[in-house]
């Protein structure tokens, strides 16, 4: 055969592709959660909730948290009654 | 293209569903690029998705006035398909799904030989001159927009495509003299 024919129909197979047909939806789909995550607030209330929902450390700081917080408040207000 | 430019707008402006019609419009050439370099059909697409990715990430980045979005998207493909040949070291040649075609059993089996000998020698190219060969070649690109997205000159392209050319048909004419 003709290494010419020989190198075009190489050519012509090596340019042959067969895509995908959902290549450029999944993209676009990674690239909707890439811009969700971008958008989503630092601060986010129910993955703290879920967060000391499931650590048992984080449901003991929290509670001590409370706790010493009540406390101050115990005794600024009894300084309050007392100053009165 | 004038009309990549106004899409790269609209996704600038907040509409990023029209990035689809970008993809869409060069997916093929992009697949079929790297899937030339790495020689590595399952690894292609994962690679693709990468560069679609990065290039919507640095779309602000790119500059109608310096290159075309064609280039600028070549232009992160070959970065990540050379990455990739680094890091996965793909050196070994693996089998690509071939084009179903109308040729007899012998006429098949002679063409598979010569077929692979070609692959091979494109396969054993330096990198630089496979990913010039390949633009040219089986993308059709302009050897302007070639040195562009390589970063050199005309003159290096012509050279390197030159250089790739006389390897490949070194290969052809030592299994064309065998039989």
């Amino acid at each position: 055969m003709d290494t010419e024919k020989i190198y075009n129909l190489w050519k012509s197979k090596k340019s042959y592709l067969k895509t995908n047909q959902n290549f450029s939806n999944t993209i676009i789909k990674r690239i909707n959660q890439y811009e969700q995550k971008k958008r989503k607030p630092f601060f986010d209330m129910y993955k703290i909730i879920d967060f000391i929902s499931i650590q048992p450390l984080a449901q003991v700081a929290l509670f001590a948290a409370g706790a010493i917080a009540g406390f101050v408040r115990l005794i600024f207000v009894i300084r309050m009654v007392l100053e009165f | 293209m004038n009309e990549d430019v106004n899409i790269i707008r609209d996704i600038l402006n907040g509409d990023i569903d029209s990035f689809k019609f970008l993809v869409q419009r060069y997916q093929k050439p992009v697949i079929s690029m790297i899937k030339n370099i790495i020689n590595d059909p399952h690894l292609c697409e994962d690679i693709a998705q990468d560069v679609f990715f990065a290039a919507f990430r640095k779309l602000k980045s790119f500059d109608s006035a310096r290159s075309s979005f064609s280039t600028w998207l070549f232009t992160i493909a070959k970065n990540k398909s050379l990455n990739a040949l680094k890091k996965k070291r793909i050196l070994s040649i693996n089998p690509i799904p071939e084009k179903a075609d109308t040729n007899t059993p012998s006429e098949n089996l002679q063409n598979k030989e010569f077929f692979d000998m070609l692959d091979k020698a494109l396969y054993d190219l330096p990198v630089k001159q496979k990913v010039a060969f390949v633009l040219a070649e089986f993308e059709n690109l302009p050897y302007q927009e070639i040195a562009q997205i390589q970063g050199v000159r005309t003159g290096t392209v012509k050279s390197r495509i030159n250089r790739a050319k006389v390897k490949l048909a070194i290969a052809l004419k030592g299994l064309n003299g065998d039989i």
